[in-house]
């Protein structure tokens, strides 16, 4: 069965990519195999320089593989014109668009620059792909609005909404959800999302936003060191793959909280009492102040509890004990005034 | 405004008789004067109004730059130099009869050929140079570099090759035989059709040579065309009509301000209306109609240009790197 008659959209095959620089190559990672399906939401994460920015551009046909092949529907890369290539996949950079005088429904309209002729003139279909990608954009306001005039995550949703115009079966994005606030972060994720579900869309990003990358989507490309790893977000979990994103060993990934923290050295030990999330935070609280919290018995205790007035901390040891303290806050802070070895 | 360009001029004449001239058979005392001088200088001055208004169109365009002009960014000068190079070098060579005929050719083609190889100059650096302002100084730089090679070759050449050479400079629109008009003519007809060719390109180029690329522009051609035209055009204009400034970069913003628009297939036709309107307009003022007088045109071009050219810079200050 060949790729056209499946589900693969994209695959590729042993694919170098990097620069040329005169006459010498430089690979920035190992050959690499992988595919992809339609309708999958794909994250693609590594540090910072590890070569993300180039696979995507490699893969969305600008810039030229060193080796390999990158196959579209069956189809080698290099076997399509750059028409055809805008007919199959489409790109947004992380290059901020600021063009005086245009207006989103402008910038969206040129997504259908593909398949006008040389007039530019727009038929019933364009106009129809223009109208859909305004309304999954939620830009429906906004259309006649100049995109110098938009905020970042609203222009960032124009970019996306002319993507959708150019209506491709592969939707490649270099870091979508960078510079935005949390609430225009997840609303991009959840329109990425929608795209891929509804519209059978396989969709390429690269991002840095690990907690999205778990929760949303189907697929992590995770490349350390000069490896991709491939899998489900939770395989690459499970099998500690997140500890090699950076090569820096102080950088640890916390599998239970789904991020990243610097590695600490704990050099006393506590027992926290309470239950669930007034303990959860606590803990978090002691883990900050460089203690490991042990369930066995240990000198020091910290009980959380509630009574009328609320939520309160009691610190004791051999020797010492707490007032009813009202806050983590306060309760660090006396810690801290026992100088504790 | 084309006809106020006949109507008035340094030689005070009445309508009725412009009228007569034009419309009737009837001779007049001057009738000369506007067969002669006044239509074909109203002429020149459609189309080199048009020629760089849509060339620094285009270059703002392509160099995603606000502040390109054919003007600024020295690509003028390029074409200055181009022409000091057959006035000044080669015109001992021919003689005043061979320069008639065979000479206008060349003049412009020099002229496209110092344009040219200055765009490239300037493309190359406005690659390695991402900030707007700097590229600007750059080509002002640029301009500045050929202007004194230009005048160490005046200084060189004999006295009546550099008077023809100055008055050149000047810049001056009435000034042209109707055979480099001819010449004049067909080459801005054939940079505003290729123009006319790129406009799709040219708005998908808006968004900056990658995402051109992905949404299928095939650059190599792109560059060709946009690059072939500005240079016919702006060149051409440099050739017979001296280095005249700041319509190149003003016009484009004026008709973003009027028309509200970053569409080509709109901002074209307004820049080459709106061009050749303001150039007419320049040409009216620097007769100083009714004095007797006649400014340099380049003092009026300047003084319409450079407001527009303050307004573009502090704005762009706001956007930080806005186009």
């Amino acid at each position: 069965m060949t790729d056209s008659e499946n589900k693969i959209i994209l695959r590729i095959n042993s694919l170098l990519i990097g620069y040329r620089k005169g006459k010498e190559v430089r690979p920035l990672l190992h050959p690499l195999n992988i595919c992809a399906e339609r309708g999958e939401l794909i994250a693609v994460i590594g540090a910072n320089g590890t070569g993300k920015s180039t696979l995507l551009k490699t893969i969305a046909g600008l810039l030229p593989p060193l080796g390999g092949e990158i196959l579209i529907d069956g189809r080698n890369l290099k076997e399509y014109t750059r028409g055809e290539i805008a007919t199959k996949s489409g790109f947004v950079s992380t290059e901020q668009v600021k063009v005086d005088s245009m207006k989103v429904t402008d910038l969206i309209e040129l997504g259908r620059y593909p398949y006008t002729s040389w007039t530019g003139r727009l038929k019933e279909k364009d106009y129809e792909m223009i109208n859909c990608a305004v309304e999954k954009t939620g830009l429906k306001n906004m259309a006649q609005r100049f995109i110098n005039e938009l905020s970042d995550g609203e222009r960032q949703k124009a970019m996306i909404a002319r993507l959708i115009a150019q209506d491709t079966d592969i939707m490649i994005m270099d870091e979508p959800t960078a510079f935005l606030d949390i609430r225009h972060r997840y609303e991009i994720i959840h329109l990425l999302r929608t795209l891929s579900a509804e519209k059978n869309k396989t969709i390429l990003f690269s991002t840095h936003d690990l907690p999205v990358v778990i929760n949303e989507c189907d697929r992590v490309w995770l490349i350390a060191g000069q490896n991709v790893f491939d899998g489900a977000p939770e395989d690459i979990v499970l099998k500690g793959l997140l500890d090699k994103l950076f090569s820096d060993e102080d950088v640890v990934f916390n599998p239970y909280d789904a991020n990243f923290g610097y590695k600490k050295e704990f050099r006393k030990e506590i027992n926290i009492y309470g239950n669930g999330f007034e303990k959860h935070w606590t803990e978090k609280a002691f883990n900050r102040a460089g203690f490991r919290c042990v369930s066995n018995k240990t000198d020091n205790e910290v009980t959380v509890a509630q009574d009328s007035e609320g939520l309160f901390w009691i610190y004791c040891d051999k020797n010492t004990r707490s007032l009813k303290l009202r806050s983590v806050y306060d309760l660090l802070k006396w810690i801290n005034t026992l100088q504790l070895k | 405004m084309f006809a106020l360009d006949i109507i008035l001029g340094s030689v005070t004449i009445r309508i009725s008789d412009v009228l007569k001239t034009i419309f009737g058979n009837a001779y007049t005392e001057y009738s000369s004067i506007i067969i002669k001088f006044r239509i074909p200088k109203a002429i020149t001055a459609l189309l080199a109004g048009i020629a760089l208004s849509v060339s620094g169109l285009q270059m703002q365009t392509i160099f995603r730059n606000p502040m390109a002009g054919p003007y600024v960014l020295g690509i003028s000068a390029g074409a200055s130099l181009g022409v000091a190079f057959v006035i000044l070098g080669f015109s001992e060579y021919f003689s005043p009869y061979s320069i008639k005929t065979f000479g206008n050719w060349a003049l412009a083609a020099a002229s496209w050929l110092g344009a040219g190889i200055v765009m490239i100059i300037m493309m190359y650096i406005s690659l390695k140079v991402k900030d707007i302002l700097a590229v600007l100084i750059l080509g002002i730089m640029l301009s500045g570099g050929i202007s004194s090679i230009v005048s160490i070759m005046q200084y060189f050449s004999n006295e009546t090759m550099l008077k023809s050479y100055v008055i050149w400079t000047m810049g001056s629109l009435g000034n042209l035989s109707s055979a480099q008009l001819k010449v004049m003519a067909a080459s801005i007809i054939a940079g505003i059709l290729l123009t006319l060719i790129s406009l799709k390109m040219l708005n998908v180029l808006l968004l900056g040579e990658t995402y051109a690329e992905s949404l299928g522009l095939n650059l190599k051609t792109a560059r060709i065309l946009v690059f072939t035209a500005t240079c016919l055009l702006t060149g051409t204009v440099t050739a017979f009509c001296g280095p005249i400034g700041f319509i190149g970069i003003a016009v484009p913003h004026i008709a973003r301000i009027i028309f509200r628009t970053s569409d080509h297939y709109l901002l074209v036709p307004s820049v080459i209306l709106l061009g050749g309107i303001i150039m007419l307009f320049s040409d009216i003022v620097s007769q100083l109609p009714g004095t007797g007088k006649i400014l340099p045109v380049n003092a009026v071009t300047s003084l319409v240009g450079i407001p527009v050219v303050i307004w573009v810079v502090l704005r762009a200050r706001k956007y930080s790197s806005a186009l």
